[in-house]
């Protein structure tokens, strides 16, 4: 059975661990991270719905989320347990206060009100989440359960189990593994690999000659999905045909067809296979509804049907508790890397990770208080033991964690068989991992006294008061203990984020603006510094002038813009990869990044508002702003970053010297540079990879956000050859295509009916370091979140 | 030294009380004899090869250093977002700071009719052309792509692309460009009648080719003299503004970027002072262990290496004041920007370089320069010399540095770290600059004798039986 939440009817959500927002931990992520985006955007005769947050390891959904609780994974699972029984339970005071807010709140939501629980929250925890939406009436309005998308149920860590102990009795002569690589991620308790080593052939099916690939008697080369017919069902059961997007690079072999082999078919195809398979459930006119499905992607009406079916009861094991006066070890998937199947995939290392900002490293992930507790610093290297088993990590300091636990992410630490970029990553924290304590176990951790020095694209420069915040902070709420991130607390003195709440908004609307009468100012403090100066108040010359029409065109002049949804931004990441994509940028590896040189166009800067200790983050896209009055194109020696007439800031990497003068300049400091030969010129399979409408640069040159210039040319053409004015939409940048909750908006900003233009007309836009009078085209809209008042 | 009393004291004048410039004594002959000899001697010095081969091998590390940038990239060095620039920057300012005190010497007080200086105007000069060649290497290799720098510079070409003049790295082709060829242009000329006497006096047919190659006829008539003048002061007059201008160009570099603490009126001025001010502490660097080595106290005396302390003792003052109406104007301009970059370039993680930099450009010189014990003290001075221009290394790293890794958004803040090859190329630049100047040393005549010449009494009294060609010198100046 599958809990299908319907996000665009909840008024308040509460997760139990579940991280919906930042993706690949929770099945169906997408859809519902769209709908918690929209109904949280602060527009007229929508309520916004407000969000509640339980968890361990701190992730964007939590810190989305209006209201945050973290809570090490036993006293998760037993607040769970209480609030479900309508309790407050036995936690600390704010635990109980908490839980008495979130009660009443969901109360009073009348159904519209759902609990999502974690897809690595133990089974007490769902069972609570399954009895908190039935008591609150959610079922039918914002929950709906299904039949589950796996056809067949079962318990998949027994059946396993069952397996190994097959293999050990000499009970199974055939092993064959599709798709999967237990010899590193199955229970490590379970000695998969001996177990193995008893049967007397394995077959391996895999993209790689992976950990389980190199021992296995036979490997069989499998085709990419993407080289391959198949199909699959989503979350909901939507059915989705895969069609082949290139002919097998390496002469692999889909599943399929290594079933239909097993199954003395050889001859039959995938794409038999797949045809035949569609027979059963498409309706209708197969040739048509065929074509339809290629089509459309989908196969229609193939969702789940509500299901009155109801859980087992009574099997809920307990959660695994934790050794007393031991530390609890939490597992997680890697917010980039998943389970580690992603290890290899250059881009996913080097992703800073979602809240983190880790890149190409796992660690130690704990809040201040615990490091404090078992005297350990930043980038002290810790040994971890559980179950007699010991892993040795780095030690990073996660503002919001919860105390008493330490976080892992597994799909690291994978051997050299992962590849040339996945292999001997990080560590592997499946070591610590047992059939038992799937996601969280007791253990302690212990300092080595060793250094790890971990790679963390942006440093979060934890720092103890210091004299120069001092008169700030002693009129902030913030700041308990004297412990405050310096550039969380610049942000907001320097007025980069500006938010409020709900009823800050209905009372001053222009409160992200300075001079207005409803400014904020002392909330954010933002500082000295004015808004935009006019341009009546420049001696210069205003440089660009966009706002003429193009008389021979009779057209409106194009004067690009973009506008970034601060309320709607969840931080998932997305937009870089996308970018990543998109614009052949280099894969730097460990040590660049380490040192600071991340090619990433665009990144999500992250700032820890208040006390470390509970912080609220917030998240910012930033990327090439595309100033008017930039900075980057006065200095530059010799002209290779110059402004086009539609307003773009351009880069000419042939005309680039790399004085890198442009780069110290940008405010912004959104200039990437080729330090080294960064772009892989030689292998043959990324030459596949590539944007052929893009410039693979070399080394040398200066590289930045282009706002997908081959894209708005690529659409212009097919305006011109229309003969027509480009159409507003058309031109879609890359991030703005991956952004899950529409954050992005592109357009010209010369068309007031553009639907960035009427973004950018909300009184809540704003540019970000506007006193500087760079007039960057991006600008952002102020957040607003809506805080209980009770716990507030 | 200074332990003796005024009056004992045959180097001090019994009028005036200063050190005297040239030691009594000393004739046109006796001049002449010195300062050629230590150039066609036979016998060098043994010191000479050993400390040429000591510097060269510390150039050799700068080869290695550029030979692998080269093939690399400027990556093996540890600029990095937000700290695009580096050693390369500061190594450059710093080295062009230096080759100031030599224009000062020999254009402005040339100008001013300071005649101390013509002892060390000559090597004043070198070290302005060879801490110019040192400077010069930078801005041409720490560009990511070092074979097409030329388009730096303004020249004809068939795509029609000319450089972006409103850049102030624009500026500095041309201010430094300038700069190098009106320093060679001057030195050498400068050179000339001394290029004839050692001519006249070598005795190896190769320095007779070589000097007589060099000194383009020189005969030492009226007629030479008197173009010779007019050379000199109108070089004289067309090197004094760039003493003003060099810096100031350089220091657009930072004032004209919007960065906070780079993005400040005051730095042309600051700059400057601070260029004359590193450049004195250099001249000094060398200045006394050649005198000692060669033996040339009586030459370059104490009146000299007490007038080089008094130019530093002025030109630190207004760095120092320089120093504190940066830290005041950060106050009072009520902008957080400013407030925030001078309390982190004070007091964050590279607080330690600001007040190295107010130890050793501050703290140590102004408060003992003051006395004139220490000014004539050789010793302090050399130790004093190596502060100062650590000082005012340490100020371009604080200026580079601390201003670019905590900028405008803190999400980008970062550190810088230099690595061994920044290391090795800046150390290597101390070998090539030593390296040359020994060879300028042996080769060149390093004080200028026609100068000297001109100062002795014996100019003065015209000797009985003839007329000199150099006491005509007299009239024409």
């Amino acid at each position: 059975m599958d809990a299908q939440y319907k996000l665009e009817n909840a008024d308040v959500i509460l997760s139990l661990d579940a991280d919906f927002l930042g993706g690949i931990a929770q099945p169906g992520f997408l859809p519902l991270a769209a709908a918690y985006a929209a109904r949280h955007r602060y527009e007229e005769g929508q309520t916004m719905n407000r969000m509640y947050a339980v968890e361990t390891m701190p992730t964007v959904t939590g810190f989305k989320a209006e209201h945050r609780l973290a809570l090490k994974p036993s006293d998760l699972a037993a607040f769970a347990s209480a609030l479900a029984a309508g309790g407050a339970g036995s936690g600390s005071a704010e635990a109980q206060g908490f839980a008495a807010a979130v009660l009443k709140d969901l109360k009073a939501a009348g159904g519209k009100c759902v609990v999502i629980p974690g897809e690595q929250a133990p089974a007490s925890v769902h069972a609570a989440a399954y009895a908190l939406n039935a008591a609150m009436g959610a079922v039918g309005k914002t929950v709906v359960y299904t039949e589950t998308v796996n056809p067949l149920p079962s318990e998949q860590v027994a059946d396993l189990k069952s397996l190994v102990g097959d293999m050990n009795a000499g009970k199974v002569q055939w092993l064959v593994m599709m798709g999967v690589n237990p010899l590193y991620s199955a229970p490590v308790d379970l000695e998969f690999a001996a177990a193995m080593a008893k049967v007397p052939t394995t077959v391996h099916l895999g993209t790689h000659v992976d950990e389980t690939g190199s021992l296995s008697t036979w490997h069989i080369n499998k085709a990419h999905y993407l080289e391959s017919w198949s199909d699959a069902r989503a979350y909901d059961g939507t059915i989705s045909i895969i069609q082949p997007m290139i002919a097998p690079m390496y002469g692999g072999h889909s599943a399929h067809e290594v079933l239909q082999t097993l199954l003395d078919n050889p001859e039959a195809s995938a794409y038999d296979v797949v045809v035949a398979n569609a027979k059963t459930y498409i309706k209708g006119d197969f040739a048509t509804s065929w074509r339809k499905a290629l089509h459309d992607g989908w196969v229609e009406g193939t969702a789940f049907a509500p299901s009155s079916a109801s859980p087992k009861s009574g099997a809920a094991p307990a959660a695994a508790a934790a050794s007393s006066g031991g530390i609890e070890i939490c597992f997680k998937p890697d917010p980039s890397l998943y389970d580690g199947r992603y290890a290899n995939v250059g881009w996913l290392q080097e992703l800073p990770k979602q809240v983190t900002n880790l890149s190409w490293d796992n660690a130690a992930l704990m809040s201040l208080a615990t490091a404090e507790a078992l005297g350990v610093e930043q980038s002290d290297a810790v040994e971890i033991k559980v179950n007699g088993r010991t892993i040795s990590a780095g030690t990073l300091v996660v503002p919001g964690h919860a105390d008493g636990a330490v976080t892992v992410h597994l799909g690291l630490g994978r051997r050299v068989e992962a590849g040339r970029v996945g292999g001997g990553v990080g560590f592997n924290a499946y070591y610590l991992r047992t059939a038992d304590a799937p996601y969280a176990a007791g253990g302690t951790v212990t300092r080595t006294g060793d250094i790890y020095d971990l790679c963390v694209t942006k440093v979060n420069f934890i720092e103890h008061r210091g004299s120069f915040a001092q008169q700030d902070l002693n009129d902030k709420e913030f700041d308990k203990d004297g412990t405050y991130s310096l550039p969380g607390h610049e942000a907001m003195e320097r007025a980069i984020i500006r938010y409020a709440t709900l009823e800050e908004v209905k009372a001053h609307p222009d409160f992200a603006h300075e001079g207005g009468p409803g400014a904020l100012v002392n909330k954010v403090g933002y500082g000295p510094e004015g808004d935009t100066p006019g341009h009546a108040e420049s001696m210069f010359p205003d440089a660009w002038s966009y706002d003429h029409q193009d008389v021979s065109a009779q057209q409106l002049q194009n004067k690009w813009g973009m506008a970034i949804d601060l309320n709607s931004c969840v931080g998932c990441n997305a937009c870089i990869v996308s970018c990543y994509a998109e614009n052949n940028i280099p894969v730097i590896g460990r040590e660049q990044v380490k040192i600071g040189r991340n090619m990433q166009w665009i990144r999500i800067d992250t700032y820890f508002e208040g006390d470390l200790h509970a912080p609220r983050a917030h998240f910012q896209p930033m990327a090439c702003q595309h100033c008017e009055n930039a900075g980057c194109e006065q200095v530059c020696p010799v002209g290779a970053t110059v402004h086009t007439p539609e307003g773009l800031n351009m880069m000419v990497y042939n005309r680039c010297v790399g004085t890198r003068y442009c780069s110290n300049n940008c405010v912004y400091k959104v200039r990437r540079f080729n330090f080294l030969l960064y772009s892989d010129y030689d292998t043959e399979s990324l030459k596949f990879m590539r944007n052929p409408d893009v410039t693979v640069r070399s080394r040398g040159v200066m590289e930045k956000c282009s706002y997908c210039v081959q894209r708005i040319e690529a659409v212009k053409i097919e305006a011109d050859k229309e003969n027509r004015a480009i159409r507003d939409g058309e031109i879609v940048t890359a991030c703005q295509q991956a952004c899950p909750t529409s954050a992005i908006t592109f357009g010209n900003v010369n068309d007031p009916n553009s639907a960035v233009s009427k973004v950018k007309a909300k009184e809540r836009d704003y540019q970000v370091l506007a006193d500087l009078n760079f007039r960057p085209r991006t600008t952002y809209t102020a957040g607003v979140i809506n805080p209980n008042p009770e716990l507030a | 030294m200074a332990t003796k009393t005024p009056l004992q004291d045959p180097m001090i004048d019994p009028r005036t009380g200063e050190y005297a410039v040239i030691a009594p004594g000393h004739n046109f002959k006796s001049v002449t004899q010195k300062i050629a000899g230590i150039v066609l001697t036979s016998n060098t010095p043994l010191g000479w090869f050993g400390g040429l081969t000591v510097a060269g091998g510390v150039a050799t590390l700068l080869l290695v250093a550029l030979t692998w940038l080269f093939l690399k990239g400027v990556g093996i060095w540890g600029v990095t977002i937000p700290g695009a620039w580096g050693f390369a920057i500061i190594n450059f300012v710093w080295w062009i700071g230096i080759g100031h005190a030599g224009t000062l010497i020999s254009a402005i007080l040339l100008l001013f009719k300071q005649t101390w200086r013509n002892s060390i105007n000559r090597f004043a000069e070198a070290m302005t052309i060879f801490a110019v060649v040192c400077a010069g290497l930078f801005p041409l290799i720490h560009v990511g792509r070092p074979w097409v720098s030329y388009w730096l510079f303004p020249y004809p070409n068939t795509m029609n692309v000319w450089p972006q003049f409103r850049s102030p790295l624009a500026w500095d082709v041309f201010a430094v460009s300038t700069y190098a060829t009106i320093s060679v242009v001057f030195w050498y000329v400068g050179m000339i009648p001394d290029f004839g006497t050692l001519r006249d006096r070598a005795t190896m047919p190769l320095a007779k080719y070589f000097y007589g190659l060099l000194s383009l006829g020189w005969r030492g008539s009226t007629r030479h003299w008197i173009r010779y003048e007019t050379a000199s002061l109108l070089l004289a007059g067309l090197s004094t503004p760039l003493v003003l201008s060099v810096h100031t160009v350089i220091s657009f570099d930072f004032a004209v970027a919007a960065m906070a603490g780079w993005h400040t009126t005051i730095f042309p001025p600051y700059f400057v002072a601070g260029a004359v001010y590193s450049g004195f502490a250099m001249v000094l660097t060398l200045a006394i262990p050649i005198r000692k080595f060669y033996h040339l106290e009586d030459l370059i005396t104490l009146r000299h290496l007490d007038n080089m302390a008094k130019v530093m003792l002025a030109t630190g003052s207004i760095v120092g004041y320089g120093y504190c109406m940066e830290v005041f104007m950060s106050w009072y301009s009520a902008s957080h920007w400013e407030f925030f970059m001078m309390w982190n370039r004070m007091f964050g993680p590279m607080g330690w370089a600001y007040w190295v930099l107010i130890l050793t450009n501050l703290a140590i010189p102004l408060t003992t320069l003051w006395s004139r014990k220490l000014r004539v003290n050789v010793l302090y001075l050399f130790i004093l010399s190596f502060i100062v221009n650590t000082g005012m290394w340490f100020e371009r790293f604080v200026i580079v540095v601390t201003s670019l890794y905590r900028d405008y958004l803190p999400s980008s803040w970062g550190t810088y770290r230099a690595t061994k090859w920044d290391y090795m190329t800046f150390v290597g630049t101390w070998g090539l600059f030593t390296f040359l100047f020994l060879l300028f040393v042996r080769f060149l005549p390093m004080i200028p004798m026609s100068e000297i010449r001109m100062m002795l009494p014996q100019t003065k009294v015209r000797p009985p039986g003839g007329s000199d060609a150099e006491t005509v010198i007299e009239e024409t100046v």
